[in-house]
């Protein structure tokens, strides 16, 4: 999975779905995973650059990545 | 040398509902006739760009379209002798009837210029014809009712689901949510705008608008859409987002391809939660945030001027996303004595600052 490539993030973190009009405002956390799908990758990809960098046990981060791809997904922000 | 191009510009107003004109002359300003006289046509000594020097060179008093063609013809022959008009950009729905009956005659007999639909381009697009026109363009429309009195609605009172949209056949619309509502909006739009007043179904979602430019003869010229981010109690947008979303484009192209539309329009649509697109208006003109595709690379007005001077254009490719318009109100300091000449003689110049200045 990937980031679609016409999204538009302020260096803040303020997303833009040009399709949509939407906007978004990422959290630190968020921006992130954001840069990281900027390629190409997988849940287990992004589960393991969280564990990595965050002290939070596997269950809520597995949660909290879940929330954030629904929403991705929902708002038809990622290419699959 | 040849003489300056003068191109004629109206709805030069800006109260809650703006007239289109200044964003006009704004986005002529910075195209390639940024050096051509700029003509204001207003109907009142209250109308802002009246006063903007930058913007216009002159402006001149307007008969209103309610008067007649004859009326204006008679306007314009005056004007057309003191300040030779090459390009006329009408930017009122209620303006195109006069001048689309006098199109001809403006060009054959004063060599002036108009891109506008034609008499039936324009009534296709009336709001009472708009189920038909979606059924030929493949486009969803709300489905909707023409009433032409109060008995005949009196007479469905109890067949209406609501909410309903009730809406005026030129201007003015309401969300009603009962029968008091209904009648209520109903009296109020007939009494301004008289019959058909039409009835529409709800529908629930986002509103987009788009601009557009068609050619004439099917293909679209430009195209620049906007979400709405801030909505006005009357319903028009006070602030907005440029977008790129492809099944909106090609909404666009299916109306102009069904209606061959020659000119400018704006498409009023609301997208449904399930995604779908449904067209609630066309307006036969340049909305009034029409800056807003002039500064994301969509020059209209611009585009409206060469295809009346009859020069080459190409279809717009891109335009950039993301590009925000916020309106705002200005309190304007004019002087007086312009107020006082063009309420007292319905014309003002400003030549004479311009000379004094160089």
């Amino acid at each position: 999975m990937k980031i679609k490539s016409d999204c538009i993030v302020s260096p803040e973190g303020f997303l833009l779905n040009p399709r949509s009009g939407e906007s978004f405002s990422l959290n630190a956390s968020a921006m992130d995973l954001f840069s990281l799908l900027k390629t190409e990758q997988t849940e287990e990809s992004l589960l393991l650059y969280l564990q990595e960098m965050y002290d939070v046990d596997l269950p809520t981060l597995q949660a909290d990545l879940s929330d954030f791809l629904f929403l991705l997904r929902y708002k038809e922000l990622l290419d699959e | 040398m040849s003489r300056q191009l003068t191109i004629a510009v109206s709805g030069l107003n800006a109260i809650d509902n703006p007239g289109p004109g200044v964003s006009v002359l704004r986005s002529l300003r910075e195209s390639s006739f940024k050096d051509a006289r700029l003509v204001g046509l207003c109907y009142s000594p209250l109308e802002p760009g009246v006063y903007m020097k930058d913007l216009v060179d002159v402006c001149y008093e307007m008969p209103y379209p309610s008067e007649g063609a004859d009326v204006l013809w008679n306007r314009l022959m005056y004007i057309h002798s003191k300040d030779p008009i090459d390009v006329i950009i009408p930017n009122f729905d209620s303006e195109l009837h006069p001048y689309i009956k006098l199109q001809s005659r403006l060009r054959t007999e004063l060599g002036i210029r108009l891109v506008i639909p034609t008499p039936e381009q324009f009534d296709m697009r009336q709001k009472s014809s708009l189920p038909e026109l979606g059924e030929k363009a493949h486009i969803a429309v709300p489905s909707s009712k023409n009433y032409y009195s109060i008995d005949e609605l009196l007479m469905e009172k109890e067949k209406m689901e609501y909410p309903l949209v009730v809406k005026g056949r030129y201007y003015e619309a309401s969300i009603v949510y009962d029968k008091e509502q209904m009648y209520s909006a109903f009296h109020k739009i007939s009494l301004s705008w008289g019959f058909p007043i039409i009835v529409q179904k709800y529908v629930s979602g986002t509103e987009y608008n788009l601009i557009g430019v068609g050619d004439g003869r099917g293909e679209l010229l430009s195209a620049v859409s906007m979400r709405k981010m801030f909505i006005t109690d009357k319903g028009k947008a006070w602030s907005g987002i440029t977008i790129d979303d492809k099944p909106l484009m090609e909404v666009a192209r299916r109306f102009v391809a069904a209606t061959q539309w020659m000119g400018s329009f704006e498409l009023e649509l609301m997208k449904s939660n399930d995604g779908e697109y449904h067209l609630l208006e066309v307006n036969p003109r340049i909305p009034a945030w029409c800056y807003l595709a002039t500064a994301a690379g969509q020059n209209i007005p611009e585009l409206i001027v060469k295809m009346a001077l009859e020069q080459e254009v190409l279809p717009y490719q891109s335009y950039q996303v993301g590009k925000l318009f916020i309106r705002y109100s200005w309190d304007m300091i004019v002087d007086y004595s312009d107020f006082g000449t063009f309420s007292v003689k319905s014309e003002l110049s400003y030549d004479h600052e311009k000379v004094n200045a160089d």
